[in-house]
């Protein structure tokens, strides 16, 4: 019987985990102030809701902050801003080129936290099939409320969800408790 | 009678989503069937050719020099690529234009078996392990030359 139970519920998590998304805590101090704002205490590090059914169109704005691997180290997931999308002209802080323009299929990624992040700025323009994921959400047990005001991004989708802390803190739990959550570094 | 409809087209709609999802992290931690258009591989895979790959070996970063990998295309992240791996990180590459090109941590760089016509890591440098995809290793069309990958192609 459990063998029977395991052999429908693993396959079901899986698919749903790499279709519809999965909770990711984010490490570093990259995306200071969006992300990790106090980065010091380890305990409150944020976690964030990886979207993976938007990386299935590959279309993504600048602004979105989006879940990658990292060019220099394929074990690793880095979390960046899209600064510049193909076509683009960007000009570099610190790139061997000052002005890069952005090739075909690629996208020019950025931490919000310039002097702490490792970006485009060090290995250039990426390309965008490195994306697994666009972080929709932010899901912070402390300070949600106060947190909410800092989380002004371009992007529509990481508005404040309407629902009581309540409600989120308990269902956040849940969540967490459920799912098994991956690191990725910022 | 439309509860025993409803309670059996649940279950039709039940056991789809369940194999559903077993097909689903088959063709995505196992392996897959893929049909390989273009000229850039010949003569070792010819257009339309239909393929096995495995995902195991890209997965557990085990893919070595010489094997014909699917990638993700740089250049359009909707497309695959088919291709054969020529370096790995740390190697170096001699050009034709007699420059030698080091591959940097994380990259491999690619080739097609058909140089006259492929479009390649010549073309756009090398590319990050990241995008790679799965490893082909059967050849199942057309039927008489099913079997392993050969390496018709050895330099």
């Amino acid at each position: 019987m459990w063998v029977r139970v395991v052999a429908i519920t693993v396959p079901v998590t899986v698919t749903l985990l790499d279709t519809v998304g999965c909770v990711a805590k984010v490490e570093g101090k990259s995306m200071q102030p969006a992300l990790n704002p106090e980065s010091a205490k380890a305990h409150e590090r944020d976690y964030v809701f990886l979207n993976k059914w938007a990386v299935i169109s590959c279309r993504y704005k600048r602004g979105d902050v989006v879940s990658l691997l990292s060019p220099s180290n394929p074990d690793q997931k880095i979390i960046k801003r899209i600064v510049g999308l193909e076509g683009d002209v960007v000009r570099s802080l610190g790139y061997k080129d000052s002005e890069v323009l952005i090739p075909k299929g690629h996208c020019w990624v950025e931490g919000d936290h310039h002097r702490q992040s490792m970006d485009s700025n060090f290995f250039g323009p990426v390309a965008m099939g490195m994306i697994v994921a666009k972080a929709s959400h932010i899901l912070t047990k402390n300070k949600i409320i106060s947190r909410r005001q800092r989380l002004i991004f371009e992007d529509t989708s990481l508005e404040p969800r309407s629902c009581s802390r309540e409600m989120f803190d308990a269902s956040l739990q849940l969540v967490l408790s459920l799912v098994f959550d991956t690191c990725i570094n910022s | 009678m439309w509860l025993k409809f409803f309670s059996r087209s649940l279950g039709v709609v039940v056991s789809v989503v369940q194999y559903g999802c077993i097909a689903h992290c088959t063709l995505e931690y196992v392996g897959d069937i893929v049909v390989c258009k273009g000229p850039s591989m010949e003569p070792t895979i010819q257009s339309k050719d239909i393929c096995v790959t495995e995902h195991i070996s890209v997965r557990r970063r085990q893919v070595q020099k010489r094997d014909v990998v699917i990638s993700r295309s740089p250049t359009n992240p909707r497309e695959f690529i088919c291709k054969r791996v020529i370096a790995m990180e740390g190697d170096r590459v001699h050009l034709e234009d007699n420059t030698v090109k080091y591959i940097p941590k994380g990259h491999v760089w690619l080739e097609g078996d058909n140089h006259d016509n492929s479009t390649d890591s010549h073309n756009y440098g090398p590319i990050p392990y990241g995008l790679l995809r799965s490893r082909v290793i059967y050849k199942i069309w057309p039927i008489n030359q099913l079997g392993p990958l050969g390496f018709q192609n050895d330099r």
